[in-house]
């Protein structure tokens, strides 16, 4: 099918002021509802409805979404950009005219705002601003220096996840989707690519743990019930007495299961299949659905009810659907706020997107191939995409502040958020050029956003020389000229702010990462 | 025409013929149709269980292959046999990498999934349930010149009316799917699908029969697997 027409299919365009334009009446029946909507308006943390889902168990649950910025994310373009004047040589540095770049008083954290009329020979203007998310957020940011290993993007990219193979090449997300999914339908939830998504090797993950990958968040839901949604399907009752016959009386019967039966892949199929009444009973093609009925979309006429709060929810993503990143990260607030995912990593693609909502003025939000499209035009891309990453996860951590995790706290305070990027990119440009190509670099820098750690602090520094960032003290956070962080440290700090119990791992300490 | 001597030695190659055969069947067991399983059993006859290989040559049906074997076993159109809101391919894209598939470029996934996910089964229920709910419909319309269940005769309330075309409905789905006949058990549970479906929702109850003993049929392991 034409990807245009899907495109034209998913897309709900919805007025960004249709709550306010909604009145009164329909603000107060919205927070009656427990929607996140209070905490949005600067009020406490809604109830939230799922709270019964959550087992007496899971108290403490931690969870962690990994943001894949694909393609080399460099730091000295965001968080810890440089300024023009504090170089001896701004004209071969990748530095910036002074006024472009600001900070908060008593860190050293910084952000970029830049105006750029083209993103190299690609005729888009760019606005990006950086700061708004910095002042909003820097008390629950780290910034982490991190040397890597490699210049390739997915082995990078996987590394990245895996802490270069620091706990038997088990993946971040595995690890805490082994220490917090047991119970959980849909722990590991991702819808990264590449090296982002690639599965870990450690042969002694549970299953449970395992990567569900979702490679479309807008047609996920479809694939969470069984017969909902398909026009003339028989009633519930008399599909259940099918799959009955089928599980008890056909497949036994059947001489290829009598000689298959024991095979591992069957056994996982039928496994895996267990569970489908349970999938089925939370009624998830609809929950995790934000979507609006329309005649493009007409859910109704297929028995299918959307989520009766997608408009609130759409008035944080507005373009979901046309937008795969807010789609994403609408879904990953939903997989967790559910009560079905305590891992969900999403990211940026390699398909170029371009919102076309104002023709007048089309807005590239995914250049071709994502950061690495640095290579052409170094400046330009790292600011679309960097403004993008701090629009779209202010969007979700505004979500997740407004949502009762449970006792008064929010799913935020639970949560970490780490940007994971493939390595970064080079830190020279030619006589001064405002626009200019670069190469993978594996000296970076990592961003962490959480309640549960350090926030404020950079674990590391940058070198005004070269604009390498030195290592850190891992015990008191400290700079050290010379010292050379590796993926592992990164690895180690996130499971432990996540209270993931990692004995015999043989991670390294990093108690730098920990809100002291 | 043979001197005797020619004929036992031609009688006894044939049985031990037959017999290698039939040891030899968990070998071939991935050389039958995509959709079947097992070697063809006759009704009536005892299961025939295969000896699994200590090498498993078991695969996955990987989308293409299911579509391609689902509409050919059913004779419907590929393109619109599983829709989602009436519009959107079900195989090809929405539940493209969920039944076993790749998506190189619109997702930069260029192996197949090592496994299957919790949404596997469930995708694969929808496609089946889907073309086997067009398969009754079709069917329904026009008894006579359907292609599965042909010649079956309702009552004025819209009951099946027992007689031979339903066995004969039964063993043309199994030879379309499986490239084999059912079993006795195996009819005699769809036959028994079939009371349970009246005693639970009389109205319907033909069409309905129709299209889930087609789905029980489809969406088994024997469908998963080749």
């Amino acid at each position: 099918m034409d990807p245009k027409l899907l495109a034209s299919l998913l897309r709900q365009p919805i007025a960004r002021r249709k709550l306010l334009q909604m009145g009164i009446p329909g603000l107060s029946t919205l927070l009656l509802q427990g929607s996140p909507l209070a905490a949005l308006m600067g009020c406490s943390p809604q109830k939230n409805r799922n709270s019964s889902k959550l087992s007496g168990a899971d108290g403490d649950r931690k969870f962690l979404f990994v943001f894949g910025a694909m393609g080399g994310a460099s730091i000295n373009d965001s968080f810890l950009a440089v300024r023009e004047s504090e170089v001896s040589d701004p004209n071969r540095l990748n530095v910036f005219p002074d006024l472009l770049v600001k900070g908060v008083e008593g860190t050293d954290l910084r952000a970029v705002d830049i105006a750029i009329d083209a993103i190299g020979p690609l005729p888009f203007k760019v606005k990006a601003i950086q700061s708004r998310f910095l002042n909003k957020y820097w008390r629950d940011m780290m910034v982490v220096a991190v040397n890597g290993t490699t210049v390739s993007h997915p082995e990078g990219q996987y590394r990245s996840i895996t802490g270069n193979g620091a706990w038997n090449q088990r993946t971040l997300q595995e690890a805490v989707a082994a220490a917090y999914g047991k119970d959980l339908l849909l722990p590991n939830a991702n819808m990264c690519t590449v090296g982002f998504a690639e599965p870990g090797k450690d042969v002694h993950l549970p299953a449970y743990a395992r990567t569900e990958a979702i490679p479309d968040p807008a047609f996920f839901p479809f694939g969470l019930h069984g017969y909902k949604g398909i026009q003339g399907a028989p009633k519930g009752s008399l599909i259940e007495l099918a799959r009955r016959t089928r599980d008890t009386r056909l497949e036994p019967e059947s001489a290829f299961m009598q000689s298959y039966a024991n095979n591992p892949a069957v056994q996982e199929w039928l496994q895996i299949r267990k569970k489908q009444g349970s999938v089925e009973a939370l009624d998830l093609i609809n929950q995790l659905n934000a979507f609006k009925d329309s005649k493009d979309l007409p859910f109704k006429n297929y028995g299918l009810v959307p989520n009766a709060e997608a408009e609130v929810l759409r008035s944080v993503f507005p373009d979901i659907g046309a937008d795969p990143l807010q789609t994403q990260a609408l879904l990953a607030y939903l997989l967790v706020t559910q009560g079905l995912s305590c891992s969900v990593s999403f990211g940026l693609g390699m398909n170029l997107s371009i919102d076309g909502s104002d023709k007048d003025n089309l807005q590239m939000t995914n250049t071709p191939t994502a950061f690495d499209y640095s290579h052409n035009a170094h400046r330009a891309t790292q600011a679309v995409l960097w403004h993008r990453i701090c629009d779209t996860l202010d969007r979700l951590i505004t979500l997740l502040k407004a949502t009762e995790y449970r006792n008064g706290q929010s799913y935020w305070d639970h949560s970490l958020i780490y940007i994971a990027s493939e390595f970064g990119r080079d830190k020279t440009r030619v006589d001064g050029a405002k626009e200019f190509s670069s190469g993978h670099n594996v000296n970076n820098a990592v961003t962490i956003l959480s309640p549960l750690i350090n926030g404020g602090k950079v674990l590391g520094k940058v070198d005004l020389a070269n604009l390498n960032i030195h290592g850190y003290d891992p015990f008191t956070g400290n700079p050290q000229a010379g010292a050379v962080m590796g993926e592992k440290h990164v690895y180690s700090g996130i499971l432990k702010a996540l209270g993931v119990e990692t004995k015999g791992a043989d991670l390294p300490s990093v108690p730098a990462f920990l809100r002291s | 025409m043979f001197p005797k001597i020619f004929q036992r030695w031609l009688t006894f190659g044939i049985c031990f013929g037959l017999l290698a055969c039939l040891q030899q069947a968990p070998k071939n067991a991935s050389s039958k149709s995509p959709l079947s399983g097992a070697e063809g059993t006759k009704a009536g006859a005892g299961v025939l269980a295969l000896q699994e290989p200590e090498v498993s040559t078991l695969k996955r049906v990987r989308p293409r292959l299911l579509g391609k074997s689902l509409a050919k076993a059913l004779n419907l159109n590929p393109q619109g046999m599983c829709l989602e809101l009436g519009k959107i391919p079900c195989i090809d894209l929405v539940h493209k990498v969920a039944l076993g598939g790749m998506n190189a470029y619109g997702n930069s996934q260029y192996q197949f999934p090592q496994s299957p996910g919790i949404t596997s089964p469930i995708a694969f229920d929808r496609v089946i349930l889907s073309a086997c709910i067009q398969r009754a419909q079709i069917d329904l319309s026009n008894t006579a010149e359907a292609f599965i269940y042909k010649d079956l005769k309702l009552s004025i309330d819209g009951r099946l009316v027992k007689d031979a075309a339903i066995d004969a409905a039964l063993d043309r789905l199994y030879q379309k799917a499986f490239l084999r006949d059912p079993s006795v058990q195996e009819r005699e549970a769809l036959k028994d699908l079939y009371e349970d479906i009246y005693h639970t929702e009389p109205n319907g109850a033909a069409i309905n029969w129709m299209a889930l003993s087609c789905y029980a049929v489809l969406s088994s392991v024997e469908s998963v697997f080749y």
